[in-house]
């Protein structure tokens, strides 16, 4: 038998960290003696972990100098790779915040939520490294896993448990197509790493290409169904509402992005071959994506609900800029452009969208969190500040300037017209003008005259404050200066190629 | 040159000042400064107009070449080979607007500390006020097209907060809101032009791309894939008969038609008039709706490029102008009286800026501030004597009790019509006189028929403007006899701003006499010349006197004619004009329900809108009222929800999904 | 093409199924399964794209597997359901087995159909649930479900059908057969780093578990 050396296993020191602080957090919830004692320990126990991941992201040496294939090339560490953990450590921090104050109020034992909290993060980094069909699998189903216990978590909340049903059950569904393409691809190229799919990808028989087509298919629904791409995003508007507030903050935006980055691996790494498949397919979902989301967000008065049907449809106008970025024919600038915008609109995306979500836990009017816009009736002037940050999250969904959701989305607009797929640039900015509609009601709400509601409201903890206060800043540094943050996404989408 | 001095640095001090101001009042308004707070806003208006007055100076004291401030302050946006930066640039035509914008600004803050006095938003108001006063300098300061952009929305977002300032009236808020979403249109359009000039020049500096457009240089527009010289790109055809370069401006003046209140957007003008009046005054009438004419002169090596969109221009403005001046005649309220007037004379510049004649539509437009910011604040004036009495028919007879007012009021309106020698008689005749004596060579009989119409028009303006006077200051009282006990002149810090407008209206036009006139009189063209090195320069077009004389004169009788007619209606007979509605019932009516353009819009933009948003959310309305109506049975919880999920949500969730596959695959795989 | 028709029976196998189930119950579905689904390899052979042993057995026991998994949707009693289970698991280590993947064909017989359904079976029995009542089909959603799940059949089948009913090696897969060492080999070799993932995978699940079975402890 010959001698068997293990491999390296530096690189995976991010996700180790945040996993076993996932498990002392864990072990916190089970031996702290009482809910008091746990409750603080927790929260902290994340926020270090999730902290620390940082700078070891930094520490070992990574593929952005010389690429090596560590693991046999099933894990990678590259520049992308340790940005896009960077966002997520970002959504697992504010996640961690947002949830303090809510599972206070809620009177829940924590212990356990902060814990699967870390491991749906984990899962989140494992995607965003996957070099291989297995691992991006795994990874998909921890934060899958984890997301289900945690939409589930108010066990006597029935709309909470009913979320999590649903949720199970439709992901488990969406699993199986996804798991049927990648069984396909396996098929196809006899190696599930994408190094092989890439090779067999690169001369298929003419038959074998209508199997190519059909993982192809399966794969965007799969993937589609966390990224909430139409039509696999029926769940979303349920699930969220259903789900606890800090929830839904991370459910929004977490799956998301795993999703993408995903995506944005497997077609560079593993599917350039199969481009002419996979962007007439992304078109026309992106459009239907953005036109669904938004026009049915119009009719809406539960807000949780109408962020619900905006985060489908900004997934919509993500989409937009990965398929400018493989439309055929697009030179390597634009479409590391592209792909740079993509990733920037994931950044934004994520403060605005976790901001405007974490805004409704800072509000309780009568026994339960703020859900619909009655609630927010009067706001302005019983919360100037509450309703400030969330008028600021608003500006930047709309996407107006200097904030970064106007920065994103033209990003994402001009590199489709540099890739000459003019007819999404349009559908995007027209959308852009319906979904001003609902969102400005919300704004409109926040300061109108009646308060809806006589009770006063609940002020958010400090870690809530924090949060959205960050989230808000960040939102304006990036609309003011984004160079910084896209010159970074420019240097990681770089490193795929 | 002393560019390189302190001087440039002052140029951010601009619209700095205001915002601090906002932030300040923002923040310490409610618990300190309360009845006091207009102090920071309007020394900050004072400030920023002072430096605008320094930097001017500044401008007048070098070459009329070489007569450009430019400050970059650091790169903003930047992604392979396209980039932007913070830069604020200070030429002649941005110094224009900059004096109008913070001069007449500054007076309209000393206005409202007389005007808003009681009001219990008082600090609110000049939060609102200074953050406009800031954003407006962006606006016309910025050195490319995504900073004015920046600018643009800031105004417009300053605009629908103070359109909404009194929320508590619902008409306010919803006022506010249409004027937002009608925007939004207007600024996907805007949006779309800077996509297509960024993926042709590669960049939005102002500069850069009137350097690329003057030197013809190649570019690599992304259709072509090869470079190409910037003519040819914007020649090429890109469908419908429609050139690339006028699918851009065409795109950019669709924006300006959003801001500045043109055909087919022009309906949310109107409603703003819910604002308080300072803000109709400054924001709906002398400034940011004015922007814009400001995009179309910034951007006209542009428009001189495409001349289908000149005609376009030429066509809306024109169509603006006489479809507003039609609807301004029945109008009851005399705020929506200006407000219509305001539309009609943006029509006039922008017909001015189809013929090319961007100066005369910049001189129009400045003269245009002065007046009617000052009918405006007039009309507040009486709206604060009369108890916010806006009905024309409840007033009358005011001119003895109201002196300054009626006084200062005559001098706007004069200025409106366009009487010799009042500041708007010099613009409107250029205007007049450049539409007729152009050509165009896309349309070549458009602008004969659009002189007929704004001749027209003009008639039209002197007519309901007359009507607007003699109503309210002339003939016999109708005003009701509790307000008239305690009908009384204004304070000094409202009738001060009237003043020193009026004497702008009046004299405003010295600064620009041209053609034919100029000639005569020895005057010089200040305004023309001074814009000269950024929009080219005024031919004289003294080979024509003749005709512009007849032109003029022409203009001036029918004014005269149709204030005689409005004279005998509103003065003499005030009871002909209801017989006359009487005997023209179905064109009144049209007339007085706006040509019925809002309900138009409503069928056939808002309401299939909505129809489709049902038509999506079909499915979830079912479900949300399944979950509103169950929240009562909680404590059936269990049992409820697996009767939902029996009841087959889930299932129909899959089966799209199921659906979804079975489409995407069929259209993949069968071809 | 003509491998079209064998694939395409073979595929339809549940849908007799459902039809059968609603005439005469469960052996009645047994049995149509059973002929259709010789019908479908007779014809396979006749048309001679599948002549092996090793063919014959796969599409075999493969039935068993589309049958059992059938048995356990459709029926209305959960002891009965986890037995069809059993038969489901079986299959699959079957074709596992005819696929040359012996060690996998052992692990799912010990682990699925050991482990998991002893444990399923206990816990059925524990909890004592009711028999489920019969639930009403049809309507224009179940016609929609079906005639959508015939069209993704048809689909699917045209996509696979021009590569043959044949078993072949996927395009690059090594020819070795998997032993238990090679398994070994690739879990702590290329794989270690998914197998390290996978119990992470399972951690999540344990918690999960207790999550949202434990007693609540609040303040």
């Amino acid at each position: 038998m010959e001698a068997m050396t293990l491999p390296d296993l530096r690189e995976l020191i991010p996700e180790a960290t945040i996993s076993i602080s996932a498990l002392i957090a864990i072990l916190v919830g089970a031996l702290a003696r009482n809910y008091s004692s746990a409750r603080r320990i927790a929260p902290a126990v994340a926020l270090i972990g999730l902290v620390a991941a940082v700078p070891l992201m930094f520490a070992v040496p990574h593929a952005t100098t010389v690429p090596t294939a560590r693991f046999e090339g099933v894990f990678v560490a590259d520049a992308f790779a340790v940005c896009l953990k960077l966002l997520f450590s970002a959504v697992g921090v504010i996640a961690t915040l947002v949830s303090v104050n809510f599972l206070e109020a809620e009177r829940q034992a924590n212990g356990e939520y902060y814990g699967l909290l870390l491991l749906a993060v984990v899962g989140m980094m494992l995607t965003a490294s996957a070099r291989d069909v297995v691992l991006l699998f795994l990874g998909l189903e921890v934060l899958s896993l984890s997301t289900y216990v945690l939409v589930g978590y108010l066990r006597k909340d029935p709309h909470s448990t009913e979320s999590a049903i649903k949720y199970f059950l439709l992901s488990s569904f969406a699993t199986a197509l996804l798991l049927y393409g990648l069984s396909l691809l396996y098929g196809i190229s006899g190696g599930t790493s994408y190094a092989a799919i890439r090779a067999a990808g690169a001369h298929l028989s003419g038959d074998l290409r209508l199997v190519a087509m059909l993982s192809v298919v399966f794969l965007t629904a799969g993937i589609g169904f966390k990224a909430t791409l139409v039509p696999f995003h029926m769940y979303a508007p349920d699930v969220y509402q259903g789900a606890p507030g800090c929830v839904a903050a991370f459910l929004a935006v977490g799956p998301k992005l795993a999703a993408f980055g995903a995506l944005i691996r497997l077609l560079v790494e593993a599917m350039p071959g199969f481009a002419s498949e996979w962007v007439p397919l992304l078109t026309v979902v992106s459009i239907l994506t953005m036109t669904i989301g938004n026009l049915v967000a119009l009719s809406q008065s539960n807000v949780k609900r109408m962020l619900a049907y905006s985060s489908i449809a900004h997934a919509g106008y993500m989409l937009i800029g990965i398929v400018a970025a493989f439309t055929p024919g697009v030179t390597a600038d634009v479409r590391s452009q592209a792909l740079a915008a993509v990733v920037y609109y994931l950044v934004a995306y994520t403060f605005m969208k976790m901001g405007a979500f974490g805004i409704l836990l800072s509000i309780k009017p009568g026994d339960r969190f703020a859900e619909t816009l009655d609630d927010l009736r009067g706001l302005g002037r019983r919360r100037p500040l509450a309703a400030a940050l969330l008028l600021v999250f608003l500006l930047s969904l709309i996407g107006i300037p200097l904030t970064a959701g106007f920065t994103a989305k033209f990003y994402v607009f001009s590199s489709a017209i540099s890739a000459g797929c003019y007819t999404l640039a349009i559908a995007g900015i027209l959308n852009a003008v319906v979904a001003a509609t609902y969102y400005s009601r919300i704004a409109i709400a926040l300061y109108a005259v009646e308060p809806g509601r006589g009770e006063p409201y609940a002020a958010g903890g400090i870690s809530l404050k924090v949060a959205l206060a960050a989230s808000a800043i960040a939102i304006l540094l990036l609309g003011i200066f984004p160079g910084r943050v896209l010159e970074t996404a420019l240097q990681s989408v770089r490193s795929l190629f | 040159m002393l560019g390189t001095g302190p001087i440039p640095e002052l140029l951010p001090v601009v619209p700095a000042l205001p915002f601090a101001a906002a932030l300040l009042v923002a923040l310490v308004g409610p618990k300190y400064l309360q009845g006091r707070s207009h102090a920071l806003s309007v020394a900050a208006a004072a400030g920023s107009f002072l430096i605008s007055a320094v930097l001017f100076v500044e401008l007048l004291g070098q070459n009329a070449e070489s007569r450009v401030i430019h400050l970059t302050l650091w790169r903003w946006i930047a992604s392979g080979g396209f980039e932007t930066h913070v830069g604020f640039l200070f030429d002649p035509l941005s110094a224009v607007m900059c004096l109008v914008v913070t001069g007449v600004g500054f007076l309209i803050h000393v206005y409202s500390i007389g005007y808003m006095k009681d009001d219990p938003s008082y600090f609110r108001f000049f939060s609102y006020l200074s953050l406009f006063l800031g954003s407006m300098p962006v606006l016309v300061l910025a050195d490319n097209f995504l900073l004015l952009f920046v600018g643009w929305e800031g105004v417009g977002l300053c605009s629908y907060l103070l359109i909404g300032f009194w929320y508590e009236k619902s008409s306010a808020s919803a006022a506010g809101l249409k004027a937002f979403l009608v925007n939004r249109i207007g600024d996907a359009g805007f949006l779309l032009g800077l996509a297509g000039l960024a993926a042709v020049f590669g960049t939005l500096d102002f500069g850069a791309i009137h350097k690329a457009v003057d030197t013809n240089a190649s570019v690599t527009p992304w259709f072509a894939g090869t470079s190409m010289t910037v003519r040819d790109c914007f020649a090429s055809p890109l469908g419908l008969g429609i050139t690339v370069g006028t699918a851009i401006t065409l795109a950019l003046f669709f924006g300006a038609t959003g801001k500045s209140a043109q055909v087919p957007l022009y309906v949310w003008l109107p409603d703003a008039m819910e604002g308080p009046t300072p803000v109709s005054a400054l924001i709906h009438a002398a400034t940011m709706v004015t922007a814009g004419v400001y995009l179309l002169a910034r951007a006209h090596f542009l428009f001189a490029l495409t001349p289908v969109t000149l005609a376009v221009v030429l066509g809306v403005g024109t169509l603006t102008a006489v479809i507003a001046a039609s609807i301004a005649v029945v109008q009851r309220d005399i705020k929506r009286v200006l407000a219509y007037s305001t539309v009609s004379q943006l029509g006039f510049m922008f017909a001015a800026a189809g013929t090319g004649a961007f100066t005369a539509a910049i001189f129009h437009l400045v003269t245009h501030a002065f007046f009617k910011a000052l009918l405006f604040l007039g009309a507040g004036s009486v709206m604060h004597a009369l108890d916010n009495e806006t009905d024309l028919f409840r007033m009358g007879g005011l001119s003895k009790k109201l002196r300054v007012t009626s006084l200062t009021f005559l001098v706007g309106a004069a200025a409106l019509v366009g009487l010799p020698p009042f500041a708007g008689f010099f613009s409107k005749d250029e205007i007049l006189f450049r539409v007729i004596s152009t050509t165009n060579p896309s349309a070549p009989w458009l602008p004969q028929a659009c002189y007929a119409v704004l001749l027209v028009t003009s008639a039209l303006t002197a007519f309901y403007t007359a009507r607007m006077v003699f109503l309210a200051f002339y003939g016999t009282s109708r005003v009701d006899s509790h307000v008239a006990a305690h009908v009384h002149e204004s304070p000094p810090m409202m009738t001060l701003p009237l003043a020193a407008l009026a004497l702008l209206a009046f004299v405003g036009g010295a600064l620009g006499v041209s053609g034919v006139l100029g000639v005569r009189l020895h005057a010089p063209d200040f305004v023309g010349r001074f814009l000269e090195p950024v929009l080219g320069a005024t031919s004289q077009h003294a080979d024509s006197e003749g005709a512009e004389l007849v032109s003029m004169a022409a203009v001036v009788g029918i004014a005269l004619v149709a204030i005689a007619l409005a004279y005998f209606l509103y003065v003499r007979h005030l009871d002909a004009p209801a017989k006359i509605a009487d005997a023209f019932s179905g064109a009144y009516r049209a007339l007085s329900r706006k040509l019925y353009v809002d309900e138009v819009y409503d069928w056939i933009v808002v309401r299939p809108v909505g129809w489709l948003s049902r038509l999506g959310s079909g499915v979830d309305r079912y479900l949300v009222d399944g979950i509103v109506n169950a929240t009562g049975v909680v404590a059936h919880g269990f049992s409820w929800l697996l009767g939902r999920l029996q009841n087959g949500d889930l299932q129909l969730y899959g089966l799209v999904i199921g659906i979804g596959i079975a489409v995407i695959l069929f259209s993949v795989l069968v071809r | 093409m003509t491998s079209v028709w064998p694939l395409l029976l073979y595929y339809l196998l549940p849908l007799v199924g459902l039809w059968t189930y609603r005439r005469g119950g469960r052996t009645g579905t047994l049995a149509a399964g059973i002929s259709w689904f010789l019908a479908a390899v007779a014809l396979g052979v006749v048309i001679g794209d599948a002549r092996s042993f090793a063919v014959i057995s796969f599409y075999l026991l493969s039935l068993v597997a589309v049958m059992t998994a059938f048995l356990v949707v459709t029926g209305t009693n959960p002891v009965y359901g986890a037995l069809s289970l059993i038969g489901t698991f079986t299959g699959i280590a079957g074709v596992f087995v005819v696929l040359q993947c012996e060690f996998f064909g052992i692990v799912q017989v010990i682990l699925y159909a050991g482990a998991i359904l002893v444990l399923y079976l206990f816990v059925v029995m524990m909890v004592d649930l009711p028999k489920e009542n019969a639930q009403k089909r049809g309507g224009v959603r179940g016609i929609a479900a079906i005639a959508t799940g015939l069209g993704l059949l048809a689909l699917v089948v045209k996509a696979l059908a021009p590569l043959g009913m044949r078993l072949q090696p996927a395009a690059g897969a090594s020819a070795e057969p998997y032993s238990v060492r090679a398994v070994g080999t690739a879990l702590f070799g290329p794989y270690l780093v998914p197998f390290e993932v996978a119990s992470l995978l399972l951690l999540v699940a344990l918690v999960g578990a207790i999550v949202l079975s434990g007693r609540e402890r609040e303040s």
